[in-house]
């Protein structure tokens, strides 16, 4: 017998003639909320918007149950860790900079292609030819930043609250390996605008691996890592696909892993709330009890659009994206560093053991017994790395208090200081020496923007105060209407007189115009030429010898310098 | 005043409106921000591409596009020059800018007809990356900004004085020498009839055994004597003087050490048409002079 629907069939002419139009149109609008929703009917949105209590049973909770989404969340937390301490929202912060980073990343990788012939040129598209796409690109480099900085914090956080004690162990190792994966997706990033920062900096933080040891390994690390022995166009390919494929990938099963342990384990309640050895969030007691509807999804959405203004006003209006030269593997700016967040290893590779040695007068051991690249740069960061994953299984403090825990936080804040310290020891300010004569045109006039000097000063003088002609630091007599100018030649000149190495040293500035809007710059520094024996080398005359090193750059109307 | 949710709510709110303005406030200006980009980043373009110029190009063309008598042509107003006069007479369909490029990036390997007093000794070599040069199609492009910048100069072009060419006819009986004029022809210190000056230099060392590209000069009058007795010789030329004559006017007429010298077989690399740029008089002093070189 075929299967026949009950007479009469309800058709919507039925309905209304039954309830009336007003009562028809509600209901079946309060079943498309209730789909939509998964599982909450129009009048209890209308609850919601009200701010009044759920009624029993409460469907607030089911689309916790049914929705995919929200089936990963937990339907209520409890009412201690809805305040900003202890968790100041740090992890929900990272998700959310995934997410904005997926976002532009994808509007970004439409219009680049990863090649050293074209990454370049694509870059300045981006700039100069697509809509949006300059602060698309400072959004996801600004959010990126943010990310890492997020990140570190949330496991700071996590160590200072003791939030990584039983049972939660775990959740920390995969934290510490979520932590590695944002480091790496933003360094691997870095290298991609295929400038002459992402080149050189990209360049250090890989220079480590060939120190893996033992040399053979080191070697084959080094080519998979760079695709050759230099990055190239190998190199840049393996770091795009890095980039956007296989790291927000494992990025991504790994933060299912911790999520799903943070909401097995409940949110970690802040230390003094509970006895000593008392693991409580999964027993929140029901007038305790904040549920997620809608309260903490209110709240979640509010950070959401906090960090969304703070990203799209910082990058429209404070923030850009830097993009230097071409990358050029032939020209090794000066003060070349790894990104902020690697500049730790870079103090490291500097190596403070032997620079302590050199400081008491001891001496070095021999190369052969202490590698400095392979003990600083692989082993030592390889052992930190492998504490961080294992040190919730190691300590044996069962107390969250802060009071029973001062070993523990002294060892934390050492760590911070270690950290801030090694930071400092890898930018160029610390212990990187070189010629006097070029670190002053460094200052003046880098070719590419300086980490120290930054554009230099040069590049401070408006276009029309660059009188042409040729101006003596012994005996300066700049023109009177150009102030800018004035100021540089005076700093120049007390500059060079100052610097103990740089003996007798003077400079001449030579500014000529080539070309209609372009001026070339040149400056050159004498200084007296001293044999071994810090003794001035005399010529056939017997006057002293000076020598000279000369650099120019060009500057045109329209590069705003200047200030603009 | 208000409860803490309902600030949240009101925090949010204005939050998102600033968003949304700023967006909105890009939106507007995005137009501009590109061009102004664009016009930045051919200012850089032309400051990187000046540095290049300096480093790889200035040694023959000139720090100012002016020109290397002998080594390589002006660019300053002669590569625009030279591209209408292919657009006019050659049809020449490339753009100005292309031009520039291909003439870069892959050389110029036969001395071509880019002016017709043409006495350059070596063809532009090939500078990209893509034909086995040092540059990278970047670098390329900057230079090609660089130069096209000169553009907007608007030089005028210098005026060749009317002179008669001694060309390389042998048979015209030259006035007597003058060796001091010739000498200062040589360094470039006075120039020739066409307003040029005289290029040897530039390929020719005085010092003894220094090749630049042509033999050293030292002691040509001495050789030139040697040479004319030589049993391979195959010239005209019966004294020195002749034989320096024939040299500079039909360099191709004996070609000593062809291996070293000839740029092809029975050519030199000592351009042919040197005598189209001195009179009777520069072509009298220059063999002067090197006749003083016993």
């Amino acid at each position: 017998m075929a299967l026949r629907w009950p007479e009469p069939i309800p058709t919507l002419q039925k309905e209304v003639q039954q309830y009336g139009w007003r009562r028809v149109i509600f209901m079946h609008l309060d079943e498309l909320v209730t789909r939509v929703t998964a599982g909450i009917p129009l009048t209890e949105v209308r609850n919601i918007i009200r701010g009044e209590p759920p009624p029993r049973p409460n469907p607030r909770v089911k689309p916790h149950t049914e929705g995919f989404i929200l089936h990963i969340k937990p339907s209520f937390y409890h009412e201690a860790v809805t305040k900003l301490y202890p968790t100041f929202r740090l992890g929900l912060l990272s998700f959310y900079l995934f997410l904005i980073e997926t976002i532009t990343g994808i509007f970004l990788m439409i219009f680049y292609t990863p090649s050293p012939l074209v990454a370049y040129e694509n870059m300045l598209r981006i700039l100069n030819n697509v809509p949006f796409g300059q602060l698309m690109r400072d959004i996801h480099r600004l959010g990126a930043e943010a990310m890492v900085v997020a990140v570190m914090l949330h496991m700071l956080r996590t160590f200072f609250t003791a939030s990584y004690k039983r049972p939660r162990q775990f959740t920390w190792a995969t934290g510490v390996i979520l932590l590695v994966f944002t480091l790496f997706l933003s360094f691997s990033g870095y290298l991609l605008p295929w400038d002459q920062l992402s080149y050189w900096a990209v360049t250090i933080g890989t220079s480590m691996a060939e120190a893996t040891p033992p040399p053979a390994l080191g070697r084959i690390v080094n080519l998979i890592l760079r695709g050759a022995p230099d990055i190239g166009a190998a190199g840049l390919l393996r770091f795009y696909l890095l980039h956007v494929i296989f790291l927000p990938l494992l990025l991504f099963f790994v933060f299912f892993v911790h999520y799903y342990k943070v909401v097995r384990h409940g949110l970690s309640l802040p230390p003094e709330m509970e006895a000593v050895g008392d693991d409580t969030a999964r027993k929140v007691p029901p007038e305790k009890r904040v549920p997620y509807i809608p309260d903490i999804a209110i709240q979640e959405a509010l950070w959401g659009i906090a960090l969304i203004a703070f990203l799209v006003i910082g990058a429209a209006f404070f923030y850009d994206a830097p993009l230097e030269q071409h990358a050029d593997p032939l020209n090794t700016p000066l003060h070349t560093t790894a990104p902020w967040y690697f500049l730790w290893l870079q103090g490291l590779l500097k190596d403070p053991f032997l620079l302590a040695l050199d400081r008491l007068g001891l001496p070095r051991p021999p190369a052969t017994i202490y590698n400095s690249k392979t003990i600083m740069g692989v082993i030592l960061p390889g052992l930190i790395l492998l504490f961080l994953l294992i040190m919730p299984y190691l300590d044996f403090n069962i107390s969250r208090r802060y009071s029973h825990r001062r070993k523990a936080l002294v060892l934390g804040l050492v760590g911070v200081a270690a950290w801030t310290l090694l930071t400092y020891m890898g930018t160029p300010a610390f212990a990187v020496t070189s010629s006097a004569d070029v670190e002053v045109l460094q200052e003046f006039m880098p070719l590419n923007p300086d980490p120290l000097y930054g554009e230099g000063k040069v590049r401070t003088i408006p276009y029309e105060q660059l009188i042409p002609g040729t101006y003596d630091t012994r005996n300066l007599q700049p023109p009177a209407d150009a102030p800018r100018l004035a100021r540089v030649l005076e700093d120049l000149k007390r500059r060079i007189e100052t610097d103990p190495h740089l003996p007798q040293g003077y400079a001449i500035v030579r500014i000529s115009e080539v070309q209609p809007g372009l001026k070339r710059f040149e400056i050159a520094i004498y200084q007296l030429k001293l044999d071994e024996h810090k003794k001035p080398v005399l010529d056939a005359q017997g006057n002293p010898v000076f020598q000279e090193t000369k650099q120019a750059i060009y500057l045109h109307r329209d590069s705003f310098h200047g200030g603009e | 005043m208000f409860d803490l949710a309902t600030r949240r709510i009101i925090g949010a709110t204005v939050l998102m409106l600033a968003t949304v303005i700023t967006i909105g406030m890009v939106w507007l200006t995005e137009e501009q921000r590109m061009a102004r980009y664009e016009a930045l980043h051919k200012a850089k373009a032309i400051e990187n591409g000046a540095l290049i110029y300096e480093q790889y190009c200035s040694t023959c063309h000139g720090p100012q596009g002016e020109g290397v008598p002998g080594k390589g042509p002006d660019l300053n107003p002669g590569v625009f020059r030279h591209y209408e006069e292919l657009k006019t007479t050659q049809n020449y369909a490339n753009s100005l800018r292309n031009f520039i490029k291909l003439s870069i990036a892959a050389g110029r390997p036969i001395r071509s007809t880019y002016r017709a007093d043409e006495v350059y000794a070596e063809p532009m070599p090939t500078w990209s990356q893509e034909f086995g040069g040092p540059l990278r199609p970047d670098q390329i492009e900057n230079l090609v900004e660089f130069i096209l910048n000169w553009q907007a100069a608007e030089a005028l072009p210098t005026p060749t004085p009317a002179f008669e060419a001694i060309g390389s006819d042998l048979t015209r009986p030259l006035p007597p020498g003058d060796p001091q004029r010739g000498k200062a022809l040589w360094d470039q210190e006075v120039k020739q009839a066409s307003g040029v000056p005289a290029s040897c230099k530039a390929c020719h060392s005085l010092k003894p055994g220094e090749t630049i590209v042509g033999p050293s000069l030292a002691g040509i009058a001495t050789i030139a004597a040697q040479r004319i007795q030589a049993p391979d010789y195959k010239g005209q030329a019966k004294t020195p003087e002749e034989y320096i004559r024939e040299s500079i006017q039909q360099p191709n007429a004996y070609i000593v050490d062809p291996n070293q010298f000839a740029a092809a077989p029975g050519v030199s690399k000592m351009p042919a048409t040197l005598g189209n740029q001195m009179s009777a008089q520069d072509l009298a002093d220059l063999i002067a002079f090197l006749m003083t070189l016993k």
